[in-house]
């Protein structure tokens, strides 16, 4: 035994352990780039699991038909019924929209936001032990891929990049916990965090959170990104809301949300490598990497990107104005002129592109406020620029 | 005679090379061997099984190439399932060397706290060091059962490994 000690293999090993460990500590000080190592086994790997992909697919398929229970077949059939109808009415459509049918979904999305950059990616791996359906896509930076780019299918948001390589990206999915993106009902705009929960991510469902007490949020209204912070474009379709529960707190509320893509089964998204109003609520300093929230309460209360990152940093995450504005949640007047400031700032700009239905006006007054954020609101009960955002901690303290 | 035994054994070592691309392939596939939503680890007991037949400085690379490919798939930072699989593999060839026979039996329970020890540590890093609400369910449905499943696999792999080191080894003696 104390031969190996003195021998030249465990100089040769303890030698890759010490550049290994090196490596590891500059990768996590890099954040979201992948490490030279994950690169090259990335590269090796990424055609085998392509055509893995591919394989399972067709088996899948084919397996599909025989593990089908009855219920399975009448809804097997009342799709391809709604099919049928739906390819009638599409009988005016050009038949090259007909024989692609992969692609008239992409063209579709193209047509109706013109100003989106996508770059269709195939789901070539996903990651046994997680949790929250994180997947792996054969598209990485070569492609112009980069990281914090959101990843959605043609039903909605999917998740964003969290992690690029040459040849290949990690995708975190709307399901983590770590996730955070600013929402708003696209009917009441009531605004909220949409965010993982452990418990509700095994049935692939995620909630919207931060909501106030007197919200009118109902079950089956569609929950959209407010786009505000320049990560997310505006009026992406989140999901629908399947019920609403107070917090434990008794403070504020939150929506179940049942997602409007299939995250747990995803085989193919769309990278959006660009799209108007990218960035242009980020910080001045580029985002800071893709860390996990400090275990403090304050981080996980205050919704958006701080869930990400400590708040000392620059948030990685863009929404960061309607995530601030929704964290004012531990005051019942500062939550009211939020959700009324952003609320209405969401009211002012575009109609969401991928919203299919057009939003109904508010059904409770709210107060008039200027459209821009940073413009100083009219008198409201309590502005929010005067009053501190409460943290977890502080609606924790209250009770 | 020297030429022949080098080039078989570079063989050899690019056919555990591409075992662990394929294995690591067929983890990390949609659907494939799925029980209950738990799909196993193969690189654990690949790397365990390798260290237990080739000795410490072939075990340890290549549990540093299993280690690698787990990081790969996985969302916690690169490394530490790199150097855990290096640590562990190195360890298991100095046990088996040793201490240990090199049998099916010492692959399972070799295998077993391998895997503890990487999916436990890959837990606390990911889920346990942040203080998420409702983790212990992870434990509970996710990290138990990958434990189990993946052990199952170990004295299948075992088998395979060892025949792949016999046959080149027959061709080296012959």
């Amino acid at each position: 035994m104390g031969e190996f000690f003195k021998s030249r293999n465990f100089k040769i090993l303890t030698g890759i352990l010490a550049a290994l460990i090196a490596t590891m500590f500059v990768t996590a000080y890099l954040g979201g780039t992948a490490s030279p190592v994950s690169q090259v086994a990335g590269f090796i790997t990424a055609p085998f699991q392509k055509l893995s992909s591919g394989i399972s697919g067709m088996a899948v398929a084919f397996f599909q038909h025989f593990l089908s229970s009855e219920q399975l077949y009448e809804e097997n059939q009342a799709l391809q019924e709604e099919v049928r109808n739906l390819r009638e009415k599409l009988v005016d459509l050009d038949s090259y929209k007909k024989d692609n049918e992969h692609y008239r979904q992409y063209l579709d999305l193209k047509e109706r936001n013109p100003t989106f950059v996508f770059e269709p990616a195939q789901v070539i791996g996903r990651e046994p032990n997680d949790r929250f359906y994180g997947f792996m896509v054969d598209k990485g930076s070569l492609d112009g891929v980069a990281v914090y780019d959101p990843v959605i299918t043609p039903d909605g948001l999917v998740g964003w990049v969290s992690e690029v390589g040459l040849s290949y990206a990690k995708v975190s999915t709307i399901l983590d916990v770590s996730m955070d993106v600013g929402a708003v009902d696209s009917r009441t705009r009531d605004i909220g965090v949409v965010t993982g929960e452990v418990t509700l991510a095994k049935d692939g469902l995620c909630k919207l959170s931060y909501l106030p007490r007197e919200n009118t949020v109902q079950t089956g209204d569609l929950v959209i990104t407010s786009g505000l912070g320049g990560v997310f474009p505006k009026g992406l379709i989140i999901g629908t809301v399947l019920d609403l529960q107070t917090e434990k707190s008794g403070i504020s509320m939150f929506a179940t949300v049942q997602p409007a893509s299939e995250i747990k089964t995803l085989s193919e998204v769309f990278l959006l490598t660009s799209f108007s109003g990218q960035g242009d609520d980020l910080a001045v300093e580029p985002p800071a990497a893709p860390e996990r929230p400090t275990p403090s309460p304050e981080s996980t209360a205050d919704g958006g990107a701080t869930s990400s990152a400590p708040e000392s940093s620059p948030a990685p995450q863009g929404d960061t104005s309607s995530q601030d504005a929704a964290s004012s949640q531990g005051d019942t007047a500062s939550q009211d002129a939020a959700s009324s400031q952003a609320a209405d700032t969401v009211d002012a700009a575009a109609q969401p592109p991928l919203a299919t239905p057009t939003p109904t006006p508010t059904q409770t007054p709210r107060p008039t406020l200027p459209p821009s954020s940073s413009a100083a609101p009219t008198p409201t009960p309590n502005p929010p620029a005067t009053v501190p955002a409460p943290s977890r901690f502080d609606e924790e303290e209250t009770q | 005679m020297k030429n022949n035994r080098v080039r078989i054994l570079a063989i050899k070592y690019a056919v555990y090379f591409l075992l662990f691309v394929l294995l690591y392939t067929l983890q990390t596939t949609r659907g494939a061997l799925s029980l209950l939503g738990v799909r196993p680890n193969f690189l654990i007991p690949a790397a365990i099984a390798v260290a237990m037949h080739e000795g410490e400085l072939v075990g340890g690379l290549l549990g540093l190439w299993a280690g690698t490919l787990c990081d790969l798939s996985s969302s916690s930072f690169y490394g530490l399932q790199s150097v855990i699989l290096l640590v562990v593999s190195v360890a298991t060839s100095l046990l088996v060397i040793h201490w240990m026979h090199c049998s099916a039996r010492g692959a399972v329970l070799l295998t077993a706290l391998a895997a503890a020890l990487c999916l436990f540590a890959r837990f606390y890093f990911e889920y346990g060091l942040w203080g998420y609400p409702g983790i212990s369910r992870i434990v509970v449905e996710q990290t138990v059962p990958v434990l189990f499943y993946t052990v199952v696999f170990s004295p299948v792999l075992f088998w395979i490994i060892g025949k792949i080191g016999q046959f080149f080894e027959s061709r080296i003696v012959g």
